[in-house]
């Protein structure tokens, strides 16, 4: 019986590896060609026709302010399991809102996941338990909306940076992008609530913040909009009651 | 800096967090790092370029819709082989429930070619890894062929890394002589190539 081809060790493995020379025949072969054109546009075609389709979901699940419209009654109508990370839009109850019946709202929302997340529309959605940063006499803001994204913010941009946050169409809450450790407890609502308090922006009506980057680190920027007038903040991930974290200072948007 | 600058700069994991918070861009990075890697995958363990593509778009199709699956316990790369072998094994398993080497047909393979004719290689390679069973062949393909570390493919395998470096060697054993190398002295295995299929 003949040798095929001489075996050549791979590097870095140890003699004790193989015996045999097989390992070293494996991995002498040569790498199959890059994925042929035809189906790098073939599989680029259905990932566009699912990020349409998960666009589609989440302008469903686009924001309307709890003050704007009637509230229903508090029951639970989202089981959202990991509600916990509430990623774009949790409408918090807030004091005010427990206290002022007609002044409650609609919370459309929804689970961006294809498959069988639940959706539905109005009701309020409690803090979940993993917010357990929200003392009891914190003033929660009306609406939060919470998104990650790559968006580079920088010190000279940063006003109009932050304007177009205000105009960005949020997607649904994804439990793994509040999970993440590289995201931390900020990208939850509980968490964020505890940031505004340390940052004078407890008091805020409606907040939209982006785990994004700010000058090329890791970071949140918030815009908090307090009796009509929204205010930008650029914050760490660190951001909590005791420690702002603050970047940028609060500047108020045009 | 553009917005394509802005993902070449995140890590596999930013990247999937930011898809999971409906950046729309993301995953198409993601996909655009790791499509070549893929589907080298899905050609070695389907060994049929057509199931591969199938197998290879199911398997990316379904990474997008279930990123928020991913919980960070291993690398985004390690997560998406193991989708990939798991669509690659599915379609395998539909057509070829058993994978195992007839009875005295062992030793024909390595005298049929000029050792130095890389393509004959590479099909007596492909003919050999074909006989053996899934566990050992899919053990070899990201081990041997990959260079995958075993701890990378036993999470990818959901296996112990005991069971993958038992089914390499076990594997290399079963090969060695039908591709005329010299079996391993030391250790002879017994029955190499009896090893039920893998679990899924």
């Amino acid at each position: 019986m003949s040798t095929l081809i001489a075996p050549r060790k791979p590097a870095g493995s140890s003699p004790d590896d193989d015996q045999t020379g097989v390992r070293a025949l494996l991995s002498g072969l040569p790498e199959p060609d890059p994925m042929p054109a035809y189906l790098v546009e073939r599989i680029s075609a259905s990932l566009a026709a699912e990020q349409a389709q998960r666009a589609v979901l989440a302008s469903d699940a686009s924001v309307t302010p709890l003050l704007a419209t009637r509230r229903r009654p508090r029951r639970v109508l989202f089981s959202l399991a990991g509600a916990a990370a509430a990623v774009v839009l949790i409408g918090v109850l807030g004091t005010n809102l427990v206290r002022d019946n007609s002044a409650g709202g609609v919370t459309s929302a929804a689970s961006s996941r294809l498959d069988s997340a639940p959706r539905e529309a109005g009701g309020l959605v409690p803090p979940s338990s993993s917010d357990k940063s929200v003392s009891g006499d914190t003033l929660a803001p009306a609406s939060i909306r919470i998104r990650v994204s790559t968006v580079r913010y920088t010190q000279d941009a940063f006003v109009a940076q932050a304007r177009k946050l205000r105009d960005i169409a949020f997607a649904s809450p994804q439990p793994m992008a509040t999970n993440s450790s590289d995201v931390g407890l900020i990208g939850t609502t509980g968490g964020l609530i505890s940031c505004l308090n340390a940052i004078g922006a407890g008091g805020a009506q409606l907040v939209e913040a982006d785990l994004a980057f700010y000058e090329g680190q890791p970071a949140v920027v918030i815009v908090a909009t307090t009796n009509g007038v929204p205010t930008a903040y650029a914050v760490g991930r660190g951001c909590s009651q005791n420690d702002a974290s603050l970047l940028h200072q609060g500047v108020a948007l045009p | 800096m553009s917005r394509l600058d802005d993902l070449l700069e995140l890590s596999d994991r930013e990247l999937l967090s930011a898809h999971c918070a409906g950046d729309a861009d993301a995953f198409g990075e993601i996909f655009r790092r790791h499509r070549d890697r893929m589907w080298a995958v899905a050609l070695r363990t389907t060994r049929d370029p057509e199931m591969a593509a199938d197998a290879v778009q199911e398997a990316f199709i379904a990474a997008f819709r279930r990123a928020d699956s991913f919980r960070g316990d291993a690398a985004v790369t390690t997560w998406l082989h193991r989708i990939v072998v798991n669509s690659c094994l599915d379609r395998l398993r539909r057509i070829k429930p058993v994978v195992g080497l007839p009875d005295g047909d062992h030793g024909d393979l390595a005298d049929r070619h000029d050792h130095h004719h890389s393509v004959d290689v590479r099909l007596d390679v492909q003919r050999a890894l074909e006989q053996l069973p899934e566990g050992q062949r899919m053990a070899l393909v990201l081990v041997d062929m990959h260079g995958l570390s075993v701890t990378e493919a036993a999470s990818i395998l959901d296996v112990a890394e005991g069971t993958v470096k038992s089914r390499c060697a076990r594997g290399r054993a079963a090969m060695a002589p039908l591709l005329g190398l010299p079996a391993p002295a030391a250790r002879p295995m017994s029955h190499p190539l009896k090893e039920p299929m893998a679990p899924s």
